[in-house]
């Protein structure tokens, strides 16, 4: 898998998606159950927007000084016995990892999340080495069990299956033999995994944060898969974007309150593991060969432009889980392994506009997702931000916003949806008028929000009452 | 920074090239010591005014399935006793290290006890045990979380591979929020020496709502958690 999963145009993919009803009624549930427990779990916290701006400002901090950072980074995991590797390109890394694998004869591996990985093609470029490689996130192995069926949310990656579907997928492909009940499921794939685990040569993982000041790698799951890969294992590989560090254990704190808040709601999840270099002489389980990768592939490109926050996102799908869009059309829709508005903003920017310019317009600006975002990325901001680049370079919209949002099944009439917004700044305002080419080109959307002289900002708390609306208005039309 | 013994430095490569592509887009040099403008504070030390820390602690342990036994040094071994009867020693594998003399001999007689000189074998016995007992480092009452930092003697794979973690939890050991466990790892981490290599969070059994979004308690981890809280050291 790269950054691209589908091909075929945008809108088509939105056609094709939005008449799975499964896969429609999956998202809007998981969205409102995480929403509620986000909320919940924020509230208990106390003042979650010091706990934001405390969270913005470490990432900004961070990105902004990137260079010194990681060359602490890189110093301190080297003092403390673990190699770091730095690669420029998807390439680089792929061939460096092939060849630690390759030097250690090694033919067994188990991987834990890593979306870095799926954006290099890791698993591909290993396989025809000769090795086998295992998904052991139980959502990411389903998917994988099924001929790599691409992932739909970024902390849910197989959200859009149904249990019978897995169930039968398990009969077929892993000689299961008992009902669709998610525990019976789970405790197949966890036999499975278990001898995976036990025989593996090699794990690969992801990282949520690495410390600079300390070296360490964080890493934050619920299943505990992550800590298999790094207890069994006698060589680890940790794959990382260039960009998810932060300077120290004090910010670490802020950082992960945040993130698992905001993600799924909990105070902290089952498990946040800190890896300090290998494992020393005397330990007896741990990797005694520890290989961080530090990728680019595109990360640097942003650095310095008007899309430099982007690079502050901590993945959490926060702002998948409020979007009405994503909601709307689910995640393969974005053809991404970055859906939402996330994905919309960054995948354009890692893979070029070529394939993906259609993406910063699923979006109905509403800021739903600026809103909840645990480190303020202004994304309807950015999505804005793309397409007054898009017209620039292209003349056009590629796609014209009325016929989209007809798409969305959001029809031309749901203006209302816009008429409560409040001002933000005026700073994109003027950037939208400017571009005359996208908004004065007939009666969609954007002509209604140009007229009002207002962007429309849903707050979370009005959202679900414009979600069900919404939802009968649509019912009304449909019948 | 003075290197623990044996251990090698690690390569590290490309950085010099890799860096220099954008060092002209980013602050040159080292950045001033940073404060963060905006402290965040948890309501928990608001709580912790009203409600006792282990309350605390145990009231939010219930919510991720994790049960707690409260017992204290007199009685710890009956409580453990029992969490373990019917179990073979075989089947019980611990990492404790402790001056408790009632809990070592404990430990010795019904527990398979974690050995760094067997190597491997410890971890073949942590996948054949049906129950894997560890004694914490820090517990958080925020999040009802306990904190092992793994060395020598305490292995990994003993809170991961057996089906029921059993954890030992000394009052005096439970802090309030990730906050203080960080300040105690920074001490420990910057100690050149002896810094624990791996440092595990774990708040109640593993878990997954990755199938239609319902919750399964017990996935790569213990399927159950039990927390014995000993009042006293
Ligand atoms: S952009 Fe913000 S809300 Fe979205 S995934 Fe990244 S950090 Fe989370």
């Amino acid at each position: 898998m790269s950054i691209k999963i589908k091909e075929g145009k945008f809108k088509d993919r939105v056609t094709d998606e939005m008449k799975n009803d499964f896969m429609r009624k999956a998202v809007s549930g998981a969205q409102d159950s995480l929403g509620n427990r986000r909320l919940t779990s924020t509230d208990k916290l106390g003042d979650w927007e010091s706990w934001r701006t405390a969270g913005s400002e470490i990432r900004k901090h961070t990105i902004d000084n990137l260079v010194h950072y990681l060359s602490m980074l890189s110093e301190q995991i080297s003092a403390k016995g673990g190699h770091v590797y730095f690669a420029e390109t998807d390439e680089d890394a792929r061939n460096y990892i092939k060849e630690v694998v390759r030097n250690k004869n090694a033919t067994k591996v188990v991987k834990s999340k890593s979306m870095v990985t799926e954006e290099i093609g890791l698993n591909t470029a290993l396989e025809e080495i000769g090795c086998e490689v295992v998904e052991t996130d139980l959502g990411e192995y389903i998917l994988q069990v099924d001929d790599h069926d691409p992932p739909s949310h970024i902390v849910a990656p197989a959200l859009h299956k149904k249990k019978e579907q897995i169930r039968d997928l398990f009969v077929e492909k892993l000689g299961y033999d008992k009902t669709e009940d998610p525990g019976e499921l789970a405790k197949h794939a966890r036999k499975m995994l278990r001898e995976k685990f036990l025989g593996a040569e090699i794990g690969i993982t992801g990282c949520n944060f690495a410390v600079a000041e300390t070296g360490t790698i964080c890493i934050v799951t619920n299943e505990g898969n992550a800590r298999m890969v790094t207890t069994i294992p006698k060589t680890q590989i940790t794959v990382m974007g260039m960009e998810r560090l932060v300077p120290s254990l004090e910010d670490l704190d802020i950082m992960v309150s945040l993130l698992t808040r905001a993600a799924v709601g909990q105070p902290i999840s089952s498990y946040v593991t800190l890896l300090n270099g290998p494992k020393a002489e005397e330990e007896v389980d741990g990797p005694e060969d520890l290989h961080v990768v530090i990728v680019d592939n595109g990360r640097s490109k942003i650095l310095g432009t008007e899309f430099q926050d982007i690079l502050n996102c901590i993945r959490c799908g926060a702002c998948l889980n409020v979007c009405p869009v994503y909601r709307h059309i689910g995640g393969h829709s974005y053809g991404s392994i970055y859906q939402g508005p996330v994905g919309a903003v960054l995948t354009p920017l890692l893979d070029g506009y070529d394939d993906h310019k259609d993406l910063p317009y699923a979006s109905t600006l509403c800021g739903a997702c600026t809103d909840v975002c645990p480190v303020k990325i202004p994304l309807h901001d950015l999505l804005l931000k793309h397409r007054q680049e898009i017209v620039e370079q292209g003349g056009r919209a590629p796609i014209s916003e009325k016929l989209l949002m007809k798409a969305f099944g959001f029809g031309a009439s749901s203006g209302g949806l816009y008429e409560s917004g409040t001002k933000i700044a005026s700073v994109s305002l003027k950037m939208l008028l400017r571009n005359k080419e996208t908004i004065s080109n007939g009666p969609g959307m954007m002509k209604e929000w140009t007229n009002s002289k207002e962007f429309p900002t849903l707050k979370t708390s009005r959202f679900r009452d414009w979600m069900s609306k919404h939802e009968s208005e649509k019912k009304h039309e449909e019948r | 920074m003075k290197a623990r013994k044996n251990m090698k430095k690690g390569n590290v490569q490309n950085r010099e090239h890799f860096l220099s592509r954008f060092a002209d887009r980013v602050q040159e040099g080292v950045p001033a010591k940073r404060e963060n403008k905006v402290k965040p504070i948890s309501s928990i030390y608001n709580l912790l005014e009203k409600e006792s820390i282990e309350d605390v602690f145990i009231g939010n342990a219930r919510t991720i399935h994790a049960e707690t036994i409260r017992t204290n040094t007199e009685n710890l071994t009956e409580v453990l006793e029992s969490i373990c009867e019917n179990v073979a020693k075989d089947q019980i594998l611990s990492s404790i290290q402790t001056d408790n003399e009632k809990l070592e001999n404990w430990t010795s007689k019904r527990t398979v006890q974690w050995t760094p000189q067997d190597g491997n074998q410890n971890v073949i016995t942590a996948a054949q045990s049906r129950i894997g007992i560890t004694y914490c480092d820090i517990a958080l009452a925020e999040s009802g979380t306990v904190v092992l930092m793994n060395e020598q003697n305490k292995g990994r794979s003993v809170s991961l591979l057996p089906e029921v973690h059993v954890v030992i939890i000394p009052k005096s050991r439970i802090v309030p929020r990730l906050k203080e466990a960080m300040e105690i790892i920074n001490g420990r981490v910057n100690r050149a020496d002896s810094f624990p290599t791996c440092v595990n969070f774990i708040t109640g059994p593993s878990n997954s709502a990755d199938i239609e979004f319902v919750l399964v308690v017990g996935v790569h981890g213990p399927l159950e958690t039990i927390y014995v809280l000993v009042e006293d050291e």
